[in-house]
Formats: structure tokens, C-alpha cells, sequence
């Protein structure tokens, strides 16, 4: 097995985003500014990356990467049960099945995208968007709590305890819809055999 | 916890499940026996008496699962509304479904849950469980659309309805992450609250004269985090009812959409849209924000009207024109939206709102109703091939003329006086709004050529030679009795409209 320049990078990168992580759990109590900066600085380049990068497979294992920086964040938040179900769930299953669904599907070929005015506006409409929201968010008055939240083991305990009293009818809405989307994965993916009723 | 006050959406959750396992044991080699429809419509109109018995009962209205659930006589009406929705939709979609689609049973299921989700959006009164139950809708349409699988279209809809779903609703979550931000909470109570209480401080003051002692605000722009957040709202909700700059989905996905689908997204999906957007407007109504939220929904508004209308002139597939004409409704609709900012108002648009929303869930079906049967017919939703179809089947051609009448505004149909309250609640407002009256106003004349154009070609369109003498067959019992209920409905709404205007009433009197 030959691995290219690219997949080497792509894979240092993600080990790099591990080394990050365990580095950030050590180091949450001297320089938490400085995991926070690290962490968000990887997130955003592996975003703004996943999206430039031409190649499908690449560009899932830059997501991969993105949400394990977003699983170290919350570590520096003190939110582990949060940081564990982010990198198990996000990082774990929802980027490896985009790796599977881009090896099911076969690489296509993405065309070119020229770059023409409509591109061009596009840019500066988001661009704007983008620098109205930073702004609004920059300055906001927005409601924080004094004291930084604690690092609380016990935090799955209370949020089970959160899910079946007060946030019970959500909880039980999204157990909803993880069967509705069960029941219509399988209705839409499913392969009709031909010998049954035709439409 | 109080289970009594959902009882109406776990019996439409059971019966979601219910008819799941009971496409389990159905002998696949029978499949036109109609048990599956058989049991969702049980199931539905159980949870409908039972929903109209505890009201009727004298249930109280309390906030429930910790202030997630709040079944308040709006969310009482609505939740009867939509019950009714999806009752006249199964009606309808019964023969289809036996005849084009694969799956009934997950069809079934899959329209019950939206519902149920619809449901919880109503009577939602905290943004985790409004936003939970508006993807439950969501993301069922969207497999919904799917379903016809033989169809290329079907697919190309869906793809179109997940993208332009995931991303409005992605920024609308957003908008709920500003609001939670500033106001350190999700309960819409309390967001209220604190937007009545702290509201002034998010305003710039740009002419701070001495001495003068007017409220600062009017003057003022929003600051731009709360600007952000009520425009990305709106936006998302705004998608969800087809409003003008976030209609683009909608002519594609009706057309692609199997017709039964087409059916229950411009009526249960426009219900619950609309009934969510009253609430979530009614939460964040304070001094401060209620003059920007009106002007950004008369900008909506008036473009939907206007667009709407002007598009569906020129179309002549019959899926599209109704995908136009939803959008003209929702236009229409977003003028009582518009009405309710105003206290003098108030009382006026939210009876336009209430019962336009009933009548067009009874007109939009009735119609649907008579178009499924047509397209089964004739194979086709062009407008040309529908010659003479009217001659052929006159009771449905008279229930189609009277639902399109009805849709038009015309006088002895509800949707004359369902228009009347709603412009009257805009003429109410003083006459800066008379403009937006107007514009409705003539929007509905224009509106009455393409839904005639209909009428002409059912009656008195040019047929080769076969289509001019009544017909023989009898459509199915279902769809004349979905028909029927339509047409007695927009009927008796106009002759008796009183049952609406007391309740509306009573609703007027708690607040």
C-alpha cells in the first residue's frame, strides 16, 4: 500500500487532531486559552478545508477531523459527556459513513466550477452574512454565568435525570423521529424485487 | 405530567406504530383490502373525538411536561384542524395509494407521524420541542415526496425539499441559539418575558434628544443580534409555509410529489406552519421587536401575493398552479399575520387566521379530492388533457368549481369570508395599511382568471367526440364522501360562521 503526499497529510493531520485532544485534556488546567485557540484553529481550517478539498474521501476524513476539534472544545468547556458522545457519535459513525457511502457509490467526477461573476457575488453575499452575524455576535449583550461551569463527573447522571423530567416530551419527539427515519431510510433505500406488484 | 392532555397525539402515535405491524400480517397477495386505511382512519378519528371530548369536556388548559406542551384552545383548534387534514387526506389518498404506491403501510405510518408531528408544533410551547416536532414534519415529508420510487421526479423533489429543509432549518436553529443566548432560556414564556423587560436595551439610540421623553426605540434600529435572530426565524418558518423569498422548493416538490403527498403538504404542513409562526411571533412580541418582524412580513407578504398570482397565470400543469396558489395563500395569510402586531387589530386577524386556515384546509382537499380522481382518469396533470371531464363527472366538477370559487374569494363560499376578515383586519390596522388591502384585493381578481381558466376546461372545453355525456362510473365512495365533507364544509363556514367567530372569541377573552 502506497500512500500519496495527500493521504499522508490527511492522516497526520487526523492522528494530530488525537495527539491534540489528549494534549488539551492535560492541559485544560494551565492553558485552557491556549487548547481553546489550538482546538478552534484546527476546526475552522479542517472545515474551510473539507470544503476546498476536490477529493470526497479527503474531504470526509477533514469532517472527521473538524468534529474531534469540536469534541476537544468541549472538553475545554468542561462538557464530557457532550465531548465522548461528539467523538463517538460524530466523528466515529457519522464521518466513517460518509467514507462507506463514498466508497458505495463510486468517485464521480465533480465538475470544474468556473469562476465566473454569479461565483463572485455569491462570495461577498456570504461574506457579508458572515460579517453581519460576527459582528452581532461580537458585540451582543448575551446572558453568560459568572462562574465557569464545573467539572462535574456525575454530568450523565444528571442529564438522564434532565431527559426523563423536564425535557421528557422532547426526549421522547426525537425517539420519534429515529423510528420515522428508520422506517423511511428503509422504504426509500430499499431494492424492489421484481416479481412483487409493479407501480 | 399530565397524560390526559396528550392523549389525542399518543393515539395518532399508536396508530402510526399500529399500522406498521399490522402491514406485518397482511397477506401481500391481497393488497386491495383497504384495512390498512381502515385502521389509520380509526385511529385518527378516535384521537379527533378524543381531543374534541376533552375540550368539550371542560379539560383544562395547563402547561404541561414541564412547559413543554401547552394545549391552549389555539392549540385546541389547530390540533382539530389538522386531525381533520389528515383524516380528509387519507380519504383521498386511499385509491391512489392502492393503485401507484408500493408501500401503503409505511405510507400511512409515515403520514400519520408527520401529522402527529404537526401536532406537538401546534401546541409546542418551549424551541427544543417546537424544533424537535417541526423536524418530525419535516423529515417525514420529505420521505413522503420519495415515495413514488418509479418516478425520477419524485426523487429530484425530495432531494430539492431535504436540501432547502436541512438548511432553513439549520438556520433557524441558529436564530433559537441567538434567542437562548440573550435570553438565558427556552421556555417561550419566559423569553416573553424578559424581551418585554429587558427589550429596550437592544436598540441602538441614534437621536438621543434632551428633554424629550418619548420612547427611544422609535428611532431606534434592533441591535443586530436580535435582528439576526428574528430574521433567521422567519426564515425558516417562512420556508415552511412557502412565503415568497423562501418559496423556491415548492413549485418542484408539488409537482414531483405524489398527488395524495402534494395534498398534505398545502394543507396539514401550511396548518401547522402558520399556526407555529402565530405563536412564535406571539413570543417574541415586545415594543422593541414588534415594528421590525411586521414590516419584514409585509415585505413577505406582499411579494407572495403578487408573485404567486402573477406565476400561476402561465401555468399548465395543474400541480404547479396549486403550488403557485399556495403560495398566493400563504401571502394572504401573512396579511393577518401582519394584522395581529396591532392591539386594535388583534381580535380581527386572529379570526381571519383561525378560520381561513379551517376553510382552507377544507377548499385546498375538496379540491385535491376531485384533482386525484381527474389525473386517475385521464392519466395525466396537464390542464388540456382535463377537457370536457367535468361534463363527464358532474358532481366532482361542481365540487372542484366550488372549492376553485372558494379559493378565488367569491360570496356564497367560506373563502369570501375567511378573505373579508383578513383584509378587514389589515383596514382595521388605519390606513397606512391600505395599500397591502388593495394589493390583496386585486391580486384575488387576477387569481379568479387562472382558477376559471380551470372551470372552462372542465365544462366547456372542445372534446374530440367520447366526453360529452355524463358518465357511467361512479368515483369511489371515499373520495365523493372527502368531497362532500369539502363542500358542505366551505358551505356551511359561510352560511354559519358563528361556531368559529365564538370560539375565536373565548380565545380573545383569556388573553
Amino acid at each position: 500500500m502506497t500512500l500519496r503526499f495527500a493521504d499522508k497529510l490527511v492522516f497526520g493531520l487526523l492522528f494530530s487532531a488525537a495527539f491534540l485532544l489528549l494534549i488539551s485534556l492535560l492541559l485544560f488546567n494551565y492553558g485552557e486559552a491556549l487548547a481553546f485557540y489550538v482546538l478552534a484553529t484546527t476546526m475552522l481550517l479542517s472545515a474551510a478545508g473539507m470544503i476546498l478539498v476536490r477529493d470526497l474521501i479527503r474531504s470526509a476524513f477533514l469532517l472527521a477531523l473538524c468534529f474531534l476539534a469540536l469534541g476537544g472544545l468541549y472538553v475545554v468547556l468542561n462538557a464530557g459527556f457532550l465531548a465522548a458522545a461528539q467523538i463517538l457519535i460524530y466523528a466515529g459513525a457519522v464521518a466513517i459513513l460518509f467514507v462507506f457511502g463514498v466508497m458505495l457509490t463510486g468517485r464521480q467526477h465533480i465538475p470544474e466550477h468556473e469562476f465566473d461573476f454569479k461565483f463572485l457575488t455569491l462570495i461577498f453575499v456570504a461574506l457579508g452574512f458572515f460579517a453581519l452575524l460576527a459582528r452581532g455576535l461580537w458585540n451582543g449583550t448575551w446572558k453568560l454565568s459568572a462562574e465557569p461551569a464545573q467539572a462535574d463527573l456525575n454530568t450523565v447522571a444528571a442529564i438522564g435525570e434532565r431527559f426523563f423530567s423536564q425535557y421528557l416530551l422532547p426526549f421522547e419527539i426525537a425517539s420519534l423521529i429515529l423510528l420515522m427515519a428508520l422506517i423511511g431510510a428503509i422504504v426509500v433505500a430499499r431494492k424492489e424485487p421484481d416479481h412483487e406488484r409493479t407501480a | 405530567m399530565d397524560l390526559l392532555g396528550i392523549l389525542p397525539e399518543i393515539l395518532v402515535c399508536l396508530t402510526a406504530l399500529g399500522v406498521i405491524v399490522l402491514d406485518l400480517f397482511l397477506d401481500p397477495a391481497k393488497p386491495r383490502t383497504g384495512k390498512l386505511a381502515f385502521a389509520n382512519g380509526l385511529g385518527l378519528t378516535l384521537a379527533l373525538g378524543t381531543l374534541l371530548g376533552l375540550h368539550w369536556g371542560g379539560y383544562a388548559s395547563v402547561e404541561t411536561f414541564s412547559g413543554a406542551f401547552l394545549p391552549d384552545l389555539t392549540a385546541v383548534f389547530f390540533r382539530a384542524v389538522l386531525l381533520l387534514a389528515a383524516l380528509l387526506t387519507l380519504m383521498l389518498s386511499v385509491g391512489y395509494v392502492q393503485d401507484k404506491l408500493r408501500h401503503p403501510g409505511e405510507f400511512y405510518s409515515l403520514m400519520s407521524l408527520a401529522t402527529l408531528g404537526a401536532l406537538f408544533l401546534v401546541s409546542a410551547s418551549e424551541m427544543l420541542t417546537f424544533y424537535l416536532s417541526l423536524e418530525l414534519l419535516s423529515i417525514s415529508s420529505f420521505v413522503l415526496v420519495a415515495l413514488r420510487k418509479t418516478q425520477a421526479r419524485s426523487a429530484e423533489a425530495a432531494i430539492k425539499y431535504l436540501i432547502f429543509g436541512s438548511i432553513s432549518s439549520a438556520l433557524m436553529l441558529f436564530g433559537f441559539s441567538l434567542i437562548y443566548g440573550l435570553s438565558g432560556s427556552l421556555n417561550f414564556a419566559e423569553i416573553n418575558t424578559f424581551l418585554h423587560q429587558q427589550g429596550s436595551e437592544f436598540v441602538y439610540r441614534f437621536t438621543a434628544v434632551e428633554g424629550q421623553s418619548a420612547p427611544a426605540f422609535q428611532d431606534g434600529h434592533l441591535k443586530i443580534e436580535l435582528m439576526a435572530a428574528l430574521v433567521l426565524i422567519l426564515g425558516g418558518l417562512g420556508y415552511k409555509i412557502a412565503a415568497v423569498p423562501f418559496h423556491l422548493w415548492a413549485p418542484d416538490v408539488y409537482e414531483g410529489a405524489p398527488l395524495p403527498v402534494t395534498a398534505f403538504l398545502s394543507a396539514s404542513s401550511k396548518v401547522a406552519g402558520f399556526a407555529s409562526l402565530m405563536r412564535i411571533l406571539e413570543t417574541l412580541s415586545a415594543d422593541v421587536t414588534v415594528p421590525f418582524w411586521t414590516r419584514m412580513i409585509v415585505i413577505l407578504a406582499v411579494l407572495s401575493i403578487v408573485y404567486g398570482n402573477v406565476v400561476a397565470i402561465a401555468q399548465q400543469n395543474i400541480k404547479r398552479l396549486f403550488a403557485y396558489s399556495s403560495i398566493a395563500h400563504a401571502g394572504y395569510l401573512l396579511m393577518g399575520i401582519v394584522a395581529l402586531s396591532e392591539f386594535k387589530s388583534r381580535d380581527m386577524a386572529l379570526l381571519g387566521l383561525h378560520y381561513y386556515l379551517l376553510v382552507y384546509v377544507l377548499m385546498n382537499l375538496g379540491a385535491f379530492a376531485v384533482m386525484i380522481y381527474f389525473a386517475a382518469k385521464s392519466q395525466s396533470v396537464r390542464l388540456q388533457d382535463w377537457t370536457g371531464l367535468g361534463r363527464q363527472h358532474p358532481w366532482l366538477g361542481f365540487v372542484l368549481t366550488a372549492c376553485l370559487l372558494s379559493l378565488t374569494g367569491l360570496p356564497p363560499f367560506a373563502g369570501f369570508l375567511g378573505k373579508f376578515y383578513l383584509f378587514g383586519a389589515v383596514t382595521m390596522m388605519g390606513s397606512q395599511y391600505l395599500w397591502l388591502v388593495l394589493i390583496g384585493v386585486l391580486s384575488s381578481v387576477v387569481s379568479l382568471y387562472y382558477y376559471a381558466r380551470i372551470i372552462r376546461v372542465l365544462f366547456f372545453g372542445q372534446t374530440e367526440s367520447s366526453g360529452s355525456s355524463p358518465s357511467e362510473q361512479t368515483p369511489p365512495v371515499l373520495l365523493a364522501l372527502a368531497s362532500g365533507i369539502s363542500l358542505v364544509g366551505i358551505l356551511g363556514l359561510f352560511v354559519f360562521p358563528n361556531w368559529v367567530i365564538d370560539f375565536v372569541a373565548q380565545i380573545n377573552q383569556l388573553i
